[in-house]
């Protein structure tokens, strides 16, 4: 019934591709679903089913390009989220606190942003803009999104770094160390993520409004 | 007959599978033939676009899939539109309804 040549070349380009497991049965269900329909139409329309096949199933290197980019987002749990969070958070807190003065200023800033982004999970600002979209939940004082992976790493790396240093400047008060500083560029990743947070919460309001 | 367009752009694929999900709940291969019928020849969906799309919208939250079974018993994965994908898509089409008079009045006859 079905071409097997077919069945060996998705499975062969579903076994290659570089996507979470659970998310490889589900692009293979659809291709072969895809591809079983197109045989079908051909069939009642007496065209070739085998080149029907084989144009359904299209370019499969754009395929896989296009589905490596958009499947590793399905594996980001909350706890997923949050794990990178509290990766990012360490780093930052340490890379400001060691740094001293030549991470006081623009290099800190630039430096703690650019960790809190490389730490993001994978589209994580399309995940972010979708969970902002969300249908808003009614809670005991206000309504709002229910909290996504996005708004949990988001979240955790706002209040991640000041965690780590309130126990630091604690710890070292303990040791008779009580002098304090607080470098400007402590505040980039709040004042970023904030702004983010307010640029895209009001995209995703007027989107509702629309 | 005007030409078939094969290249989509990405935001109006987008709008096009969220307005046809707003319909009815449809798999992969009805949605992309729905569309073409729609687009009567001037358009062809094609999957490397198609289903990233649709895996997009639902990490979005914009549409869901649940698993049914074609009628020889293979699986197969049906996408809905949510609330959320229906505002967006109230959104979209009023946009690329925009740009589309814009470009009319830009570059029309």
């Amino acid at each position: 019934m079905y071409d097997g040549i077919m069945r060996e070349e998705i499975e062969r380009f579903v076994a290659a591709l570089a996507i979470p497991e659970d998310r490889r049965l589900v692009v293979r269900a659809e291709l072969i679903d895809h591809v079983e329909c197109a045989i079908e139409a051909a069939r009642k329309e007496g065209r070739d089913p085998e080149a029907a096949a084989r144009e359904a199933l299209g370019n499969l290197e754009a395929l896989r390009r296009s589905l490596e980019a958009v499947e590793p987002a399905f594996r980001i749990s909350r706890l997923h989220a949050f794990v990178r969070g509290v990766v990012a958070s360490l780093v930052i807190a340490v890379v400001i606190d060691l740094g001293t003065t030549s991470m006081a200023g623009a290099l800190g800033m630039i430096t703690s942003l650019a960790v809190a982004i490389a730490c993001a999970p994978p589209r994580a600002l399309d995940m972010l803009r979708g969970e902002l979209r969300a249908r808003r939940v009614r809670g005991t004082v206000l309504a709002s999104v229910p909290i996504g992976p996005a708004l949990t790493y988001v979240f955790t790396v706002l209040s991640g770094p000041f965690v780590v240093w309130i126990a630091m400047i604690v710890t070292r008060a303990f040791g008779g160390h009580t002098e304090v500083d607080a470098p400007w560029s402590a505040f980039s990743v709040v004042a970023g993520g904030y702004l983010l947070l307010l640029v895209e919460g009001l995209r995703a309001r007027r989107a509702a409004e629309a | 007959m005007a030409r078939t367009r094969d290249v989509v752009p990405r935001g109006a694929l987008r709008a096009l599978i969220l307005a046809a999900l707003a319909e009815a709940d449809l798999h992969g291969y009805a949605l992309a033939r729905q569309l073409e019928e729609r687009a009567r020849g001037m358009l062809k969906i094609r999957e490397g676009s198609l289903y990233p799309a649709l895996h997009e919208l639902e990490l979005e939250g914009a549409v869901e899939a649940t698993w049914t079974r074609a009628p020889d018993g293979r699986r197969r994965r049906v996408y809905s539109i949510t609330s959320a994908g229906r505002r967006a898509a109230k959104g979209a089409r009023a946009e690329w309804l925009a740009i589309a008079d814009m470009l009319h009045s830009l570059l029309g006859a």
